[in-house]
């Protein structure tokens, strides 16, 4: 029955957002019964439960299918604020977050000017800010990685990553996109898994600790998940590295398609290019390009993309219509 | 060599002093418990008790004033003794001592005046299993209750030496619901004698 429910309901969501946010929410809220369960007696629990009505144990399996659904939409509507505090965008915090991103921020700018870039420099290309831009260090390591990748573009060609690179993922082809988005959904995967297994770590540890449960399961609950999210983490690192080169590797391959669709003019030199591309900038952000000679435009051929049989919607909507019908045909 | 991340180590040695006392302070507060049949709501005297009354408890056992009875079969079908409160262990004192199911199969309590020649003196206690004899106007004596059990014989309260009373005891019985009414009206009319059973 449970199977049934199960299967009728994910069949009908996407697959990423099952697999990055729907099963990690079965486990955290799953997790959280578990330990609820076995400070009450778990065994009387489950024959209370199978004592009830068929139809009331399936009434109760589709409330609590429904209440992680809507958890996990929640989660998903959240997840960029979610990868920001992971980076260490935590300015927001109350009187510690200033000093604390200072602090942080200080060690990994003592941490990067000791690398010897002639001895390691792997290190640098893959997890740090450039040497010589010490100002744009992050506090954490998941955020000097995604700065790396964020910076690589500006560096080495003069383009504006977060202005251009919507204009750029435009004109990626469609098995590069599909690599970076598995790419993106492993990381966001493990950031999600990091986050509910310290959320469940404080939850249960605080329950146990009220509700004065077994001590063995409380540091079975506050330390496992504190590993786990940190083990998480950890994957997490592995997963941005990856992202971040894919994201470099878009920039170096397919900038020329972004010009071209553009409708400009191929540089000659890198130094050309860096022109274009700083003038490019300005023109997008200010409307005025600072030296007009770097932009030689040649008009572009727009060709009109084919309508797609239905329009993108987002997946609650779909799901809801696949339930309600589409409306209106009555 | 890398640059030691003291901050990160000063997190991990918090994590764990709290996981630490937190643990030692739930170990502190456990005890052994004890998984037990209690009655869930608040017990008359008298009442004979159904599996609908009972419900499983864990309790700490250190709480435990005299040894209870643990088993949900050592207490349904017992009458009590005394009222018992809800949510606490039931001792073999507070019941009436555990007699075959035939003496309490569809009985209620049922108390009747006796004499200090009724109670033997004093002597008939709970448990014991009696038969009631109803004494005719003509002298004859008629069994009038086979078999019936004794749930307690207390005295009658505020009775002083001095003063005389005809029925200074109460026999408690469990009495077959059908036979109720007959003993009533044989209480009320006519005299009463009890015999024990062996």
């Amino acid at each position: 029955m449970f199977t049934n429910v199960l299967n009728e309901v994910t069949g009908r969501l996407d697959s990423r957002f099952i697999l990055t946010l729907f099963f990690p929410s079965l486990l955290f809220w799953g997790g959280l019964t578990a330990v609820y369960g076995a400070d009450k007696g778990l065994v009387t629990l489950i024959t209370q439960w199978r004592a009830q009505d068929a139809g009331v144990q399936l009434m109760q399996i589709i409330i609590a299918l429904a209440w992680v659904t809507f958890f996990a939409y929640l989660l998903s509507n959240q997840l960029v604020w979610l990868t920001k505090q992971f980076e260490g965008y935590w300015e927001w915090m109350p009187l510690i977050g200033k000093r604390l991103v200072e602090t942080r921020r200080k060690h990994y700018q003592q941490v990067l000017a000791n690398i010897n870039p002639a001895v390691d420099f792997e290190r640098i290309y893959y997890t740090f800010p450039f040497p010589d831009e010490p100002e744009e260090v992050m506090p954490t390591r998941l955020g000097n990685i995604m700065k790396n990748s964020e910076r690589y573009s500006y560096q080495r060609y003069d383009i504006a990553a977060v202005l251009l690179w919507p204009r750029l993922y435009a004109v990626l082809p469609e098995s590069f996109v599909k690599t970076l988005d598995k790419a993106k959904a492993s990381l966001d995967f493990m950031l999600v898994i990091s986050s509910l297994s310290a959320l469940f770590a404080f939850i249960a540890g605080i329950y146990l600790l009220v509700a004065q449960g077994a001590w063995w399961l409380f540091l079975l609950c506050f330390l496992g998940g504190l590993v786990l999210a940190r083990l998480a983490y950890k994957s997490a690192l592995e997963a941005a590295i990856t992202y971040g080169q894919l994201i470099k590797s878009a920039f170096d391959l397919y900038k020329g398609e972004l010009r071209k669709q553009l409708g400009y003019e191929q540089p000659k030199s890198l130094a050309e290019e860096r022109d274009f591309w700083r003038s490019l900038y300005e023109l997008v952000y200010r409307g005025e390009a600072g030296d007009p000679e770097a932009l030689r435009y040649l008009g572009v051929k727009e060709t009109q993309p084919a309508p797609s049989p239905e329009p993108a919607q987002p997946w609650l909507i779909r799901w809801l219509q696949s339930i309600f019908g589409q409306g209106g045909d009555s | 060599m890398r640059r030691l991340d003291w901050q990160r180590w000063l997190l991990a040695l918090a994590v764990l002093i709290l996981a630490v006392s937190g643990a030692f302070y739930l170990y502190s507060l456990e005890q052994p418990v004890t998984t037990l049949y209690v009655p869930e709501v608040d017990l008359p005297a008298y009442h004979l008790i159904a599996a609908a009354d009972l419900m499983t408890a864990t309790l700490p056992t250190a709480d435990f004033t005299s040894k209870p009875l643990l088993q949900e079969a050592d207490l349904v079908g017992r009458y009590t003794s005394q009222p018992l409160t809800a949510e606490k262990p039931v001792a073999a004192e507070q019941l009436v001592p555990a007699v075959d199911e035939k003496y309490v199969l569809d009985t209620t309590a049922v108390s009747i005046p006796a004499t200090a020649a009724m109670v033997y003196n004093g002597q008939l206690a709970s448990g014991a299993i009696i038969t009631v004899w109803k004494v005719t106007d003509t002298g004859q004596a008629e069994p009038l209750l086979n078999e019936a059990l004794v749930l307690d014989v207390p005295k009658v309260e505020g009775q002083s030496e001095s003063e005389e009373n005809t029925f200074p005891y109460v026999v408690v019985l469990a009495v077959p619901r059908p036979k109720q009414a007959e003993l009533l009206t044989a209480v009320a009319t006519g005299s009463l004698t009890l015999t024990l059973v062996p």
